[in-house]
């Protein structure tokens, strides 16, 4: 196995245990977002064993797209109480689309549409949650709220993932690209851990500045 | 420039670029952020005082309300209850050491409620002024034979706003209660100094003091400091166990009296 990926597993593995030790502590937005990490993990260890019986692991991203977009959904929308309509439809939309991209389009290759779609919903997601943040400011210091990280790591992470994948050009040799992708996940997962550690420490910190 | 170099250089300028907004729109946002939420501070401190001063507004109303019953409602009655004994016949001197006895307890309770109707009532303070109702109230709890106060330093002070004579009143009398519920202090000074348009109150007791830096888990003196912040006065509180207690109350006020 390649050690970076070795490494970048180790991390997941990590985070996902933080969630799970703390998981009574945690509200119900990053119970959630410890699911999906665990998820994630499932999903990326099994891709890399290989257990499937096509030999590829396309499948599993045929299931993880549409996961995460609603995933992240539920994650964000309880954000607030103010559930917002716009993005219930757009992600119902988009897993559609995703769905039915992995059925009847890209069903045997890597599904770059689906992908494409969650980048921007999650990029969508996230500056609901900025805005949300704005209009309903709080007394704790912004850089102590969960959804700070996890807006910031969100956008980051998928903004980099969308133009990596833009500019991809494998006959072209612009290998980089995938590094920096690479490297941008593995900040997500270290950016998840630090909006864990304050969702699990929210309490100690609300009434700090 | 070869086209397979434009293809390596526009990813790395726009990879640059979007990163560059990014982390601008981070920045941005933590500092409007910043903004909002001092906004929010602000508000919530604005509600908390209106909250505070309705508060106060309806306590103020209450005891005058109860001043007005203790006058006119239950001090009528004792004066009754005194005719009443002045009309008694008594047959024997045994009767009349004991109506006497009565008399003059009715007495010291007509006196006792016109004293408590005049304190509790904040009206008062325009006819008396700040420095006579102090004194009034210094009388009062003396007569009870707890603690012995005195009150030292000016003998006239500026005339202030009626609201903000009520506050300063008002938190006297909260020292007050709190000196002879909790402090266990035998004597007590209040200094009122008015130096260089500060008008200073400063209470010093012989009690069982505490730590002053765990009185903010609930007592009337958290009243107090809020008080002082609803007129811009300063609150300081010094105090170790079994050291006594100083309260500092300083006020800047012009030279009509009026608080800047």
């Amino acid at each position: 196995m390649n050690p970076r990926f070795f490494v970048y597993l180790l991390l997941l593995l990590f985070v996902a245990i933080y969630g799970g030790i703390n998981f009574k502590k945690l509200s119900l937005s990053f119970k959630l977002l410890s699911l999906l990490i665990l998820f994630t993990l499932i999903s990326e260890s099994m891709s890399w064993s290989g257990v499937f019986p096509i030999k590829n692991s396309l499948i599993l991203y045929h299931i993880l797209l549409p996961t995460t977009m609603i995933m992240l959904w539920l994650i964000f929308s309880n954000e607030s109480n103010n559930k917002r309509k716009s993005d219930y439809f757009i992600t119902i939309l988009f897993v559609f689309i995703s769905i039915s991209n992995s059925i009847w389009h890209q069903y045997d290759i890597f599904p770059s549409h689906g992908l494409a779609l969650l980048c921007n919903l999650a990029v969508w997601l996230s500056l609901q949650t900025f805005k949300q943040m704005i209009l309903l400011p709080s007394n704790v210091n912004v850089t102590k709220r969960p959804f700070f990280w996890l807006a910031t790591f969100t956008l980051f992470f998928y903004c980099i993932t969308f133009f990596s994948f833009t500019f991809y050009n494998f006959h072209l040799g612009i290998m980089w690209l995938l590094d920096l992708n690479f490297y941008s996940g593995f900040m997500l997962y270290l950016g998840y851990f630090v909006a864990l550690f304050f969702d699990v420490n929210r309490n100690k910190y609300a009434y700090e500045n | 420039m070869k086209i397979e170099d434009i293809d390596f250089i526009i990813p790395i300028i726009t990879g640059t670029f979007l990163v560059g907004i990014l982390l601008v729109f981070i920045i941005y946002f933590v500092l409007l952020y910043r903004k909002k939420q001092e906004e929010y501070e602000w508000e919530k401190e604005q509600a908390k005082q209106l909250l505070l001063t309705t508060k106060i507004e309806i306590k103020e109303q209450t005891m005058s309300n109860i001043s007005r019953e203790l006058h006119d409602n239950i001090g009528q009655m004792a004066t009754l209850v005194k005719m009443n004994l002045s009309l008694f016949n008594y047959e024997t001197e045994d009767d009349k050491r004991k109506i006497d006895e009565a008399t003059d307890i009715t007495d010291k309770l007509i006196i006792e409620i016109k004293e408590l109707s005049t304190t509790i009532k904040g009206e008062n303070l325009e006819r008396f002024g700040l420095l006579n109702m102090i004194d009034k109230d210094i009388a009062r709890m003396s007569r009870l034979d707890y603690i012995k106060i005195l009150r030292t330093g000016e003998e006239y002070i500026p005339e202030m706003d009626h609201e903000t004579e009520i506050y300063l009143y008002r938190m006297t009398q909260e020292i007050f209660n709190n000196v002879l519920q909790h402090s266990g202090s035998t004597e007590a000074i209040l200094n009122i100094t008015n130096k260089d348009k500060v008008l200073t109150l400063t209470f010093k007791d012989n009690g069982k003091g505490f730590d002053s830096n765990t009185y903010k888990q609930g007592s009337g003196l958290i009243n107090l400091e809020e008080r002082c912040k609803l007129i811009d006065a300063k609150f300081n509180i010094e105090s170790q166990p079994n050291q006594g207690t100083i309260i500092t109350i300083s006020l800047k006020i012009n030279i009509y009296g009026k608080p800047n």
